[in-house]
């Protein structure tokens, strides 16, 4: 096979399989916010700014999954 | 599609390969911030005027960040308080429309980007760099020499793991802001891009061949069709606000916890 096809795979299969687990990641952490604001609403503010830190770091290793196609597709020769 | 990753304007200085896009808009965003803290701490009042209640308040954040610590953390507020305000103000200045500079032909030409110094690894690196070591120095000068001791915690074998992590921190926190920041910028790019590449003259005056006849201009429809396109990365745009933010917040509380990890008492 041609070898800017298979970049093209892999770079596909990296970023499909790197973002499963921040999603199940960001999924649990916003289920988790909702269900302890819903048993106490007046806690909201003070966990809501933890919930946006862990949000921050879970996302970054999504990134760090699109980091890797980046230098799949355009720095790696 | 055109679309250049990671590509700077680069100038060759005394023998070095300086990024002058990234440069240009470090020292804006330098000079921002150098401005509004003259306009703070220019005139001190009793009663405090508008913009030194804003930076009072900024202040106060900043000095409850570090009251675990307790009155020996009171003198590491200024480094996390210059994190925290030169992040975002240098994530923030990227969302200014710099893109209206490639109009101007010899702009272009330069091959540069101006877009927000943290999309440059070098400027991330050099502040996670500047973390590493302002948290080593502290936990020195706090415990002296037992300091190292924490590498042969809880037990022996585990020093290669404890030196490591003196080398994934910075690294992890460099990378995070850095591609944070790029994963914005790229997806605005992608964005703003798409419909003009999918777009041509002659697909949209044969669309309107067929579906109005020839009452509508077919040059209206595509003009309006770009116009409508140019808006799609608006939604994107208003996250990397609140990106800018947080990521500026992850790395000010990363490095307030590897402080206050190094400088603690009982380890």
């Amino acid at each position: 096979m041609d070898l800017s096809v298979l970049k093209f795979i892999a770079m596909g299969i990296a970023i499909g399989l790197g973002v499963v687990g921040p999603a199940l990641g960001l999924g649990w952490a916003t289920k988790a916010i909702i269900e302890s604001i819903a048993r106490q609403p007046e806690v909201e503010g003070q966990i809501s700014k933890y919930f946006y830190i862990g949000a921050g770091l879970i996302e970054a290793c999504a990134i760090y999954a699109l980091l890797v196609v980046i230098l799949i597709g355009f720095v790696l020769k | 599609m055109e679309f250049h990753i990671g590509k700077h304007w680069v100038v060759n200085l005394f023998g070095l390969d300086v990024h002058m896009d990234t440069l240009i808009t470090l020292w804006i965003t330098m000079a921002i911030i150098i401005f509004f803290a003259a306009l703070a701490v220019g005139k001190i009042n009793l009663v405090p005027t508008k913009i030194q209640a804003v930076f009072e308040n900024i202040v106060t954040i900043f000095s409850s960040l570090t009251k675990p610590m307790g009155e020996e953390g009171k003198k590491h507020t200024p480094i996390l308080m210059t994190l925290f305000l030169f992040i975002i103000t240098a994530n923030l200045i990227g969302q200014l429309p710099w893109k209206i500079l490639n109009f101007f032909p010899h702009v272009k030409a330069l091959h540069g980007e101006f877009a927000s110094p943290t999309n440059d690894i070098n400027v991330t690196g050099a502040l996670a760099i500047i973390v590493l070591f302002y948290y080593i120095i502290s936990g020195v000068k706090v415990k002296g020499i037992s300091y190292f001791k924490h590498y042969f915690q809880p037990i022996w074998f585990m020093t290669p793991f404890n030196i490591l992590e003196d080398f994934v921190r910075p690294l992890t926190l460099a990378l995070r802001l850095f591609a944070n920041i790029l994963a914005g910028e790229i997806l605005i790019m992608v964005l703003g891009g798409l419909i003009a590449s999918l777009l041509s003259p002659e697909s949209i005056s044969a669309f309107c061949q067929n579906t109005f006849g020839s009452i509508l201009p077919s040059g209206f429809i595509y003009n309006l069709s770009l116009f409508l396109g140019s808006l799609l990365p608006l939604p994107i745009m208003f996250f990397e606000l609140f990106v800018a933010f947080v990521q500026a917040l992850v790395f000010t509380l990363l490095a307030n916890a590897y402080i206050s990890g190094a400088v603690a008492k009982h380890h």
